[in-house]
């Protein structure tokens, strides 16, 4: 079944999901991004496929409790491949992202753009 | 290039950000160069916010330090917490202090899977992002940040100051002492 969840502005941080890609951009920097993140990854686990693009080349900065959130996500799916769509020359997305690619290097592929 | 900066504040998630975009633009000028200057921005945001989420009582000092001919620059962020916070800050400390960066880190995201409303990451996060040293401070004598007359103090004797301090090495310095 293919995403389709509108693009939503909470505070600084956008989300939205199509065809089998979630789009992170602008700055997620809530205290607590899991009230609004918890439920948007909720919906993505219901209707994801085998293959799941998460986009977050224009996140520009991502707090430790969205890393979390990444993080319980990333661990929560079903056996599905992951490819994380990112640039580095955020510096954020070239340290972090590597250390989550390491919790499934199998299947959590890391894609700079 | 010297620098000193010394903030004393309460705390908002919106002061939190105002504060990493002036950190971002002050570093950028002068002492590091734009990627890392991201870097140190984020490592002041994540002790605000989990001073924010900690402190039992008043404000936060947050103080920031380049020394000449030093190529570290050092923030202290001190606040008042209970005891029962600083023996679990002290838990994560040694945590997060143990092994190399990137194992430790690792294992503090495994662990926030099943940790309900906090992740626990900030302090790794800084270490492995910007390949800080992570120490910390405590003293009993809380009227240095007190900053609300009108804050109501409970259990006094229970209350401490924890200082966390960051070093963090510069890489690319713009002005070179």
């Amino acid at each position: 079944m293919a995403l389709n969840i509108p693009e939503k502005k909470i505070g600084q941080s956008i989300i939205s999901a199509s065809g089998d890609t979630v789009v992170l951009k602008g700055e997620i920097n809530d205290i607590n991004p899991d009230i609004f993140l918890s439920p948007f990854f909720d919906k993505i686990l219901k209707s994801m496929g085998s293959t799941l693009t998460i986009d977050v080349s224009d996140l520009d900065f991502i707090n430790s409790s969205g890393i979390k959130s990444l993080v319980v996500f990333i661990m929560k799916r079903p056996s599905s491949k992951i490819i994380i769509q990112s640039d580095t020359s955020k510096s954020w997305q070239k340290t972090s992202l590597k250390i989550l690619q390491s919790l499934d290097e199998k299947n959590i592929q890391l894609i700079e753009i | 290039m010297k620098m000193f900066l010394k903030m004393e504040m309460n705390l908002t998630a919106e002061n939190i950000t105002m504060i990493r975009h002036f950190f971002i633009s002050m570093l950028a000028q002068g002492i590091t160069d734009e990627q890392q200057a991201h870097e140190i921005a984020m490592a002041s945001t994540e002790i605000l916010e989990n001073v924010s989420k900690f402190s039992a009582v008043g404000g936060v000092i947050l103080e920031m330090e380049k020394q000449l001919h030093l190529s570290k620059l050092i923030f202290t962020v001190k606040n008042v917490t209970t005891r029962k916070h600083f023996d679990s800050f002290k838990a994560i400390f040694e945590t997060i202090n143990k092994g190399s960066s990137d194992k430790a880190y690792r294992k503090m995201m495994l662990r926030s899977v099943d940790k309900k409303n906090i992740s626990q990451l900030g302090l790794i996060r800084i270490r492995h992002e910007c390949n800080a040293e992570i120490s910390y401070s405590v003293s009993n004598d809380i009227s240095e940040i007190i900053i609300n007359s009108k804050d109501e103090i409970p259990n006094k004797d229970e209350l401490l100051i924890l200082g966390i301090i960051v070093k963090i090495p510069i890489r690319n310095p713009l002005n070179k002492d």
